[in-house]
């Protein structure tokens, strides 16, 4: 049995810690008291803390100029329990008994240790190099003039720069909570994230050329994108935050459901615009990449009626 | 273009300035301003001319100048005025999308017309044109007969003189006051277009038959004869092949659809070699101020490239492939979005190519849609041939035939 007190910060976290023995501790500003707060509104001495023999803990003011607040209400004279926090002066406090149980321990995640790769300035600076380098050959692959290395710094500078944002406001989120910025590992995961997106679009691209004609396309790039979102955000968050894994979960797919509903809700409304132009996404690539010769031509051109059904369908729509 | 037309005017030659003065004095109870009425409003939304070619009357005028009533029953009326300022009704009897002429009737006693000529002038006559340019009030345009367009799907004559907006639907005589043509429109400087005199002679008599149920159908029926009419010879036989670069497309199926060719050979800086043929048939069929139709492109472009690597042309070559858009105008209330299908295709030629097709429908017409394919062959590593065409208001059986013809009208050499 022993009495606990907490100074506190902002948000109500902790920043200072101290446990008395005793059964009666004075609070103020004075050299004599058994905490000394450095805070001009306390008065030299502001309150006492007593415990009796059956571990309650009561606060009384000494008089003070400007009084005891507990939860916002001016008291003489209080019990506390484990939820209040009191306010001398400027300075907050919670006040409880050491017999209080803590929180259980949170599991550490198993990825967590996997991850400690990532958090190697190396590493990351490895995956930059690799961006970097993926960035440049697809850009010396869509110019058709001569390539200018020299052009290409610039943009790989501000690309860099974008992608920094990411990284760096979770890093300044979990600097706000008092924890590492840990910013290598952000910048790895993120750079993963984008290079494994980038093969997944080439797949994609291999995918389309082959089988356009399957319908559920948007749905599966929907779904993939989902996953790939959702990774980076649990991944992020798990670094960023010490929080319990259901919470991350949680937090992750919410965001990830957010984002695939406003993509879906965006291209309902683009469809269901008029436009003068056909909306299509062509993609071509050399024979040596398709896996069939594809059909002949009068197959192809009886194939069409379904499109015309299609289009004379929706006639009646609106 | 008052300073001009006085010009043209004194330069004549004096039996013209005669010709010019009787014609117009003896015919002008014949010739009206044909206006649109927008019901709610009351007032005049367009104006046109029109004139009178019978003597129970019969008034000629353009389509295009009383299409709003065609489209929006509802919505506006037809009325007449006419040099003395009087109006009246006027009520639609027949209709001629193709040629843009259209028949109406007015109820009155006035016996006044214009006879029509038994046949076309010899190429240099002066002819005059008649008509109502920017409310203005009506005048007379002397001008000079250039025979028939040439290479032109529906026929029009070239008149050298100025047709100018609100004359359309005003009649073009010979020097006797007959009726040669129907003036329609303008390509500019002094080059105006009429409607000849057999589509003219052709409504007129369609005067006795009976006024069609339904307008829109009587449209849509004119327009499958029309389109008939222009893709039989595509249709009938395969295509004559002319070669492109190191491709072989489709050649001259006909003498109407004029092709332009282009290529970037000049271009210092490019890494890569294009070659263009681009055909388009320079008319088009008005349906009303958002919808025309009619039009018919085909287009084609040979690539190649011994400086790019495969990956790099295919990137090129891809980009050429994203904007595909239709050849004629049409707005949301006429027809719906465009529906698109892609495929590979292998065609008799053995050319690896791949398409995509698109269609839309039109919304006042059930069996007519807008069609255009855009393909790009995939078989070469360091040469490609995009291919495309548009179709305008044509029906699913007539487009997929051409098409047929289309992708089997490519081969390499």
């Amino acid at each position: 049995m022993a009495i606990i007190i907490e100074k506190l910060g902002g948000n109500n976290r902790q920043v200072k810690h101290y446990r008395f023995a005793q059964p009666s501790v004075s609070i103020g500003r004075g050299y004599d008291n058994d905490i000394r707060l450095d805070d001009p509104y306390v008065g030299a001495e502001h309150a006492v803390i007593e415990q009796d023999t059956e571990g309650r803990i009561y606060i009384r003011d000494s008089q003070s100029l400007n009084g005891i607040h507990v939860n916002g209400k001016q008291q003489q004279q209080a019990e506390l329990s484990k939820d209040d926090v009191v306010v001398l002066g400027k300075t907050r406090l919670r006040i409880f008994d050491s017999a209080e149980q803590v929180e259980p321990a949170l599991r550490l995640s198993v990825i967590e240790s996997r991850l400690t790769i990532l958090s190697h300035w190396r590493f990351t600076l490895l995956l930059a190099f690799v961006y970097a380098l993926a960035l440049t050959y697809q850009t010396y692959l869509h110019t058709f003039v001569e390539f200018d290395v020299g052009k290409m710094l610039p943009r790989l500078v501000s690309e860099l720069l974008i992608l920094s944002v990411w990284p760096l406001l979770f890093g300044l989120l979990s600097r706000l909570q008092k924890q590492d910025a840990r910013l290598a590992s952000q910048y790895s995961i993120l750079l993963l994230v984008v290079l494994v997106g980038m093969g997944l679009s080439l797949v994609s691209q291999w995918l389309k050329f082959n089988f356009a004609q399957f319908a559920a396309w948007n749905g599966v790039e929907l779904t993939v994108m989902g996953v790939l979102f959702f990774s980076l955000l649990w991944l992020t968050l798990l670094i960023a935050f010490h929080q319990p894994t259901y919470r991350r979960n949680r937090i992750a797919l919410g965001c990830t459901f957010l984002l695939i509903a406003c993509l879906m809700g965006w291209q309902e409304i683009k469809q269901a615009d008029f436009s003068p132009r056909p909306n299509y996404q062509f993609v071509l690539l050399p024979y040596s990449y398709a896996i069939n010769d594809g059909v002949s031509t009068e197959a192809f051109v009886e194939g069409l009626a379904s499109t015309y059904q299609k289009t004379a369908a929706s006639r009646s729509k609106d | 273009m008052l300073i001009s037309l006085l010009g043209s005017v004194a330069s004549m030659p004096l039996l013209a300035e005669e010709n010019a003065k009787d014609v117009f004095g003896h015919y002008q109870p014949a010739l009206f301003q044909i206006r649109m009425i927008e019901v709610e409003s009351g007032n005049k939304s367009s104006i046109g001319s029109g004139f009178q070619v019978s003597a129970d009357g019969l008034i000629v005028t353009n389509y295009h100048v009383i299409s709003d009533s065609v489209f929006y029953r509802e919505k506006y009326r037809i009325e007449y005025l006419t040099h003395t300022g009087e109006t009246g009704p006027l009520t639609l009897q027949h209709i001629d999308v193709v040629n843009d002429l259209a028949l109406v009737r007015r109820e009155s006693d006035g016996t006044e017309f214009f006879p029509l000529a038994a046949n076309l002038p010899a190429q240099g006559d002066n002819i005059f044109s008649l008509g109502n340019p920017h409310d203005l009030g009506m005048i007379v345009v002397p001008g000079t007969y250039n025979g028939l367009k040439k290479s032109s799907f529906n026929q029009k004559i070239h008149f050298t003189g100025s047709i100018n907006p609100g004359m359309s639907g005003g009649p073009t005589v010979n020097a006797s006051g007959q009726v040669v043509g129907v003036n329609v429109a303008t390509a500019g400087n002094q080059i105006g277009f009429l409607v000849p005199l057999a589509p003219l002679q052709a409504l007129v008599k369609r005067a006795q038959d009976r006024l069609p149920d339904s307008f829109l159908d009587e449209i849509q029926r004119q327009l499958i004869v029309n389109q008939e009419r222009l893709l039989s010879p595509f249709i009938q036989a395969p295509w004559p092949m002319a070669s492109l670069g190191q491709a072989k497309v489709a050649g001259e199926v006909v003498d109407f659809l004029p092709c332009w060719g282009d290529s970037n050979a000049n271009d210092k800086n490019a890494r890569y070699l294009t070659v263009q043929k681009r055909c388009r048939l320079d008319e088009e069929i008005f349906l009303n101020q958002r919808l025309r139709t009619g039009t018919l492109e085909l287009e084609y472009e040979w690539l190649t490239s011994n400086k790019l690597s495969s990956t790099a042309f295919y990137n090129l070559y891809e980009q050429g492939m994203q904007s595909a858009g239709p050849g004629n105008n049409a707005g949301k209330e006429n027809i719906t979005n465009y529906q698109c299908q892609q495929q590979r295709v292998t065609n008799a030629q053995s050319m690896k190519l791949r398409f995509v097709f698109c269609t839309r429908a039109y919304k006042d017409f059930d069996q007519l849609f807008d069609v255009l394919i855009l393909g790009a062959s995939y078989g070469q590593a360091q040469q490609g041939l995009i291919s495309h065409f548009t179709l305008a208001g044509v029906t699913q059986q007539m487009s997929q035939a051409f098409t047929h013809r289309f992708v089997e009208a490519m081969a390499w050499q």
